[in-house]
Order: C-alpha cells, then structure tokens, then sequence
C-alpha cells in the first residue's frame, strides 16, 4: 500500500491514504449503494434535483439565520431534520433573533404550515392502497415542493384505482422525498457551520429556484380552463389579503376561496371533460 | 440565549404541529371514498394552492418598514423572469428546464441591469 508518489500532501492524509482510507471507501460505497437502489429510486432522486437546487441555498440561508439567532449547528440541523419546513423554520428563528418566546414561536410555525393540511387532503386518496406507515411517512416529508412534484405525478402514475403500478410509483415517490428532505438538511448543516465564509448567493439567481419552480408546475395545469380560472383567483384572492395586512393565513383562506368558488362555478358544466392532471376526478 | 432543554422544547413542538397538519389528513382520509363535491373540491387544491404562493412572491414587496405593496416596475426581476419561465414551461413541459431558465434569467439581470 506504499505509495511512490508524492506531492500532494493532501493524498498522505489519513482520508485519502492508508489501511483505513475514508474517501476511497466512501466513493465505494456510494457505487454499493447507488447498484442496489431500484431504478424508480434513482429515477425519483433525479427528479427531486430542481427542488435540490432551490433546498440547498435556503437551506443554507437557514442555517446562517439560526446561528444569529442563537441556535447551535446541531440544534439548526436537528430543526431541518425533525420540523423541515422552510417558510415555518426562516420565520421561527426570525421570530427567536428578535426575542420572541418559544410557545409563540411554535404557534406561528404551526399556522404557516397549516396550509399543508390542504395540500395532504387532496393527495389522500391517491394513497388509499399505501400501507398506513407509507402514509405517515410521506406526511413527514411533505413540503409545498414535494407537494407540487407529487400531485403532478400520482394523478399520471399513482391512479387509486390502479394497484399495479404501485411498487415502482412508490420508489420513485419516496425517491424524490428522501433526497429533497437531505438536500434540506445538508443546506441547513452547511449555512449553520460554515455561513460565515460565503457571501451573498442571491447573485446567482438561487433565491428564484423555488418560485420558477412553482411556475413550471403551474404552467401545464393550465391548458384546463377551470383550473386556469381557480389559479387566477387564487392569485388575486392571495395579493389582496396580504395587503390588507393577511400575510401568514393569506395563501390557505385564498386557495379555500378559489377552491370553493372553482366548485360551484365549475361542477356541471366540466364533468364530461375527465381531469387529467390535477388529482381525482368525481365519478 | 437559549438552554438545552429550550431547544429541545422548541424543536419538539415545532416539529408536533407542522407534523399534525401533515399527516392528519392522510392518516383519516385516505382509506374511505370521498364525497364528488369534496373530491373536485380538492382537485382545484394543488392548482390554487400554488398560484397563492407564487403570485405573492412576484407581485409584492416589503417597503422595509415591515408593509407590503404591489411591485409593478422593471426592477421587479422576479416577476419579468417569469415570462420566459412561463413560456418554457407552457411549450416545452421541462421541469428542469424552466427552472434553469428562471434562475438564468435573475442572474443575468442582476448582472447587467444593476
């Protein structure tokens, strides 16, 4: 195992080099565990990339807010690991740099999120087959961008009456969950260790990864007019609350408003043309 | 300052509600069929539910003192790079690809316009 070549001092640390050589080992193991994945779940992890790309950076932006706040780089990771929610979590140690108490903390965290209420709602019935720890563990990692990814998907892949094309669709479900919650974490690791370092990384365009997002998964679900018509109000209904002073409960009443209106305009007139993207249809 | 134990107090009961409203949903509704009102009802969930929160983040900005107001200007890079993303996403269907032209489209601007 000796090595001639010198040089580079970097190659005779201990991680590199040696009977117990971290970086060779862990590139192994990186090709073990990528072989033994099911290609539903490499499929999914390469669909969660986009929402990598927006997670890490906010993630990171997380973690430098956490420190100012007081939060130890363990106690911001362990946040992103056990509450993962981005908007609960930016304004929780917002609300913790500018002296607030831990139960109005938590009481906030908990109607920002509310909203997920809704979104898990609506994916409930595409789960019926699922077993019930399936269930609750997709609750665990469900976020407005997994929650976009998903209801996009199981309305394609996940038909409740379908059962056969389960397994695979719940791979690649899990897939895309597993790597959007890491990226989550590891942005949240790195802005809470090492924020410091870095400046400001607005300049490359990042802090515009999540709403682009929400645009490309917006953008086909309208060639349905009802639900073009629902988006629209939704838009309005959700700028005029926040104006008017609605700005942590503005996106849940807006969408129950737009939902409601959707409804009652739409029902009847739209039954015939089946929805094809956008979750289940009425029998 | 916080201790440990305030730590551990707030993360617990900020990851008990978030995760309340997750999985609630999924734990009691996902095994009965639903009512077709309720069931279209929640079919216009993911698209409105998007749209509130995109719209907000193109349309509004915070004057600093804490109050928003409607950002209708050509400074408003957010709501100008929405055009090409919109249009990328509407003819080519690419998720990747919208995002990448989004985020291109905000660097650029900043880069040459400020």
């Amino acid at each position: 195992m000796e090595s001639k070549i010198s040089g580079n001092t970097l190659r005779h640390t201990p991680l590199f080099r040696g009977e117990g050589a971290l970086f060779p080992r862990f590139i192994c193991w990186l090709g073990v565990i990528s072989l033994s994945m099911r290609r539903e779940t490499l499929a999914g992890i390469r669909k969660a990339m986009p929402v990598v790309l927006g997670y890490v950076p906010v993630g990171f932006a997380f973690g430098v807010l956490a420190r100012e706040a007081g939060l130890s780089p363990l106690a911001a990771t362990m946040m992103s690991l056990f509450v993962y929610a981005g908007s609960g979590q930016l304004i929780a140690v917002g609300m913790l740099a500018a002296g607030a108490g831990i139960f109005s903390v938590v009481i906030t965290c908990g109607v920002i999120n509310l909203r997920h209420l809704l979104m898990s709602a609506s994916l409930a019935p595409h789960m019926r087959h699922w077993p019930m720890w399936r269930k609750l563990l997709f609750g665990f990692e469900m976020t407005d961008e997994s929650f976009a990814i998903q209801s996009s998907r199981f309305a394609a892949m996940c038909d409740p009456q379908n059962e056969s094309i389960q397994p695979g669709c719940m791979a690649e479900t899990f897939g895309i969950n597993h790597t959007a919650h890491a990226a989550w974490i590891v942005g949240g690791f790195l802005g809470a260790s090492f924020g410091a370092l870095l400046g400001d990384v607005s300049r490359f365009g990042l802090d515009y990864a999540l709403p682009t997002m929400f645009i490309a998964l917006l953008a086909p679900r309208f060639a349905e007019k009802s639900q073009l018509a629902v988006a629209v109000f939704a838009a309005l209904a959700a700028v005029a609350l926040a104006l008017l002073g609605m700005t942590q409960w503005n996106i849940i009443v807006a969408t129950m408003i737009a939902a409601t209106v959707g409804t009652v305009v739409f029902t009847g007139k739209s039954q015939t043309s089946p929805v094809t993207d956008s979750g289940p249809t009425p029998p | 300052m916080m201790n440990a134990f305030e730590v551990f107090l707030l993360i617990s009961g900020m990851a008990a509600v978030t995760y309340a409203g997750r999985a609630l949903p999924l734990w009691l509704l996902s095994s009965r069929s639903l009512n077709p009102w309720i069931a279209r009802w929640l079919s216009f969930v993911p698209a409105g539910i998007l749209s509130a929160l995109l719209a907000p983040s193109l349309l509004l900005s915070d004057t600093g003192d804490g109050r928003l107001h409607c950002f209708f200007s050509l400074e408003n890079y957010f709501l100008l790079a929405a055009i090409p993303s919109f249009l990328i996403a509407w003819f080519t269907r690419s998720f990747l690809g919208t995002v990448a032209v989004g985020m291109t489209s905000v660097a650029l601007m900043r880069m040459f316009l400020t």
